[in-house]
């Protein structure tokens, strides 16, 4: 078996033998928490799946770069305790100096000895670079960032990711890597891949008039059972490629809010522009809406959308890998809440073609009345 | 294989999801997913509960009509490829009871099948850790910067 990450060395492999010194990722939370400590700190609430979330900001520019992508749900802090806190430092001493040469990481986070569960969640991203940090217990989390200046694209579009995760988890709700598109009475899930046209389907959803709870992630509820899963917002945001903006959106192309050019392979140059959604239509914005289906997007290149009934097992390989791959961590409880979630609604592949008016209004009438009956539903039935 | 070898998924680096015609099996250590399928999804099911070769035969033959020879040979196939994958390994200690219904009659046979997807291992995140500076944060690395995680 291969050996763990290392300060010289790279690794393809996710999760090695455990070989940190233990508690790492207390180290690291207490070492964050001192960091921000007697910081004047700027403080926002958002009401994310219903509970209050605070966020405590310091360093200058941080809150400048982050919360507009929370935006237009920030409001004054209220009162009583919330259900988590975020503590975000930019320009404070760096943690990553505690990190030992033999710190062992699984998709980025860090991974401590012995088995069972472990108080404190500790995540790297040393690109931006930043760590983030989360205390299962108390429910309070520290974001540790270099410099609020330059920060990523993805940063800024979609911050605090691994901590909405590692949060979520504990709620016993689900982080996708998806976008959700619908009205009060309903909604769907449009899951799969970067590129295979879930942004595009998402945000000319957006436009028409159904509401979006998110472009790339967005929080799935699966322990409401009398009322069904449920998708909620947490981002403001939406990317698309350039030349699909310049070829579907064209009216949009000068009106994104910033660019971001770290697209998932690095290989490719893929520039988008990214939208704060709130700034292309005022009631853009959905929230804790009913979950009727999964659409997986494939580009079929036919003369009309349609759906394809998938099963249960199509559905969850389509959201397992780009959603693991987003959240440090994550292993046997994500696939499984994955998996309950495909349990319980129904998936299609949506074969996309024919114009985008006519791939909203089947998307649009999946929503908001469930699937039709039957394997393959054409558009305009 | 030995027919007598007992295996089982291979825990906790390993875990599945099963449905009525299919097993995802996902892969952390490798960063590979799985899709089982056809007689196979049946043959995990006892795998689960620390069969050998031999049961998993036994219990395909009561659900499948395919002569034992088929059966077989699917059997050794596939508990190959499971453990090269790394998706198994022997069974320590004793195995569970069984959670395979018997069955009153036999369906047409489905060999067991495989596909195994690479897609994830290619997005999980990678060398997250660099050098760090005078500063003590890390040294971004030359060039295009690849997707980070968190």
């Amino acid at each position: 078996m291969a050996g763990g990450t290392t300060r010289q060395g790279r690794t393809r492999h996710p999760l090695t033998t455990v070989s940190a010194p233990a508690p790492l990722s207390s180290v690291l939370f207490a070492e964050s928490a001192a960091a921000f400590s007697g910081r004047e700190a700027s403080t926002r609430d958002v009401v994310i799946a219903g509970t209050r979330v605070r966020f405590e900001i310091a360093g200058d520019g941080l809150a400048e770069a982050i919360l507009p992508a929370l935006a237009p749900f920030t409001r004054a802090p209220g009162e009583g305790e919330p259900s988590l806190r975020i503590r975000a430092l930019a320009g404070g001493p760096s943690p990553f100096g505690l990190l030992p040469p033999s710190a062992v990481l699984a998709n980025g986070e860090v991974v401590d000895e012995g088995t069972g569960q472990h108080r404190h969640r500790v995540a790297l991203d040393a690109f931006v670079p930043a760590l983030y940090a989360f205390d299962c217990e108390t429910r309070v989390a520290h974001a540790s960032f270099r410099s609020a200046t330059d920060l990523p694209a993805y940063v800024r579009a979609a911050p605090f990711r691994a901590i909405f995760g590692w949060w979520a988890e504990e709620r016993g709700h689900q982080l996708v890597h998806a976008a959700a598109v619908g009205l009060d009475d309903g909604a769907v899930l449009l899951g799969g891949p970067s590129g295979s046209g879930k942004s595009t389907t998402s945000l000319a959803c957006a436009l028409s008039g159904l509401r979006s709870a998110g472009d790339d992630y967005v929080l799935v509820s699966l322990n409401q059972a009398e009322r069904g899963p449920r998708v909620h917002r947490l981002f403001n945001t939406t990317k698309i490629e350039l030349p699909t903006l310049a070829r579907s959106f064209p009216n949009l192309l000068d009106r994104f809010a910033f660019r971001d050019d770290t697209g998932p392979n690095p290989s490719l140059e893929r520039p988008r522009g990214v939208f704060f959604l709130e700034d292309l239509r005022s009631d853009a914005l959905g929230d804790d809406l009913p979950l009727r289906a999964i659409l997986l997007p494939v580009r079929a290149g036919r003369l009309a959308p349609r759906l394809v009934a998938i099963s249960s097992g199509e559905a969850l390989r389509g959201l397992v890998p780009s959603t693991l791959a987003q959240l440090p961590g994550a292993r046997g409880g994500a696939v499984a809440r994955l998996s309950s979630l495909v349990r319980s609604v129904p998936a299609f592949r949506l074969e996309l073609g024919g114009s985008l008016s006519d791939i909203v209004a089947l998307v649009a009438r999946t929503a908001a009345s469930g699937p039709a009956p039957g394997p393959i539903t054409q558009s305009g039935r | 294989m030995h027919g007598d070898l007992r295996f089982r998924p291979a825990t906790p680096n390993v875990t599945s999801e099963t449905f009525d015609d299919e097993v995802v099996v996902v892969n952390f250590e490798s960063g590979k997913y799985h899709s089982l399928q056809g007689a196979a999804v049946m043959a995990w099911t006892c795998l689960e509960t620390g069969a050998s070769a031999a049961e998993i035969e036994e219990a395909l033959a009561a659900r499948y009509d395919a002569s034992r020879e088929e059966i077989g040979g699917a059997v050794f196939s596939l508990l190959e490829t499971l453990s090269t994958e790394g998706l198994t390994r022997p069974l320590e200690g004793p195995p569970r009871p069984p959670r395979i219904e018997p069955s009153t009659s036999r369906g047409p046979w489905v060999a067991p099948t495989i596909s195994t997807f690479s897609d994830m291992q290619d997005l999980l995140f990678l060398d997250p850790i660099h050098d760090v500076d005078e500063s003590g944060w890390p040294v971004a690395p030359p060039g295009k910067a690849e997707r980070a995680t968190p």
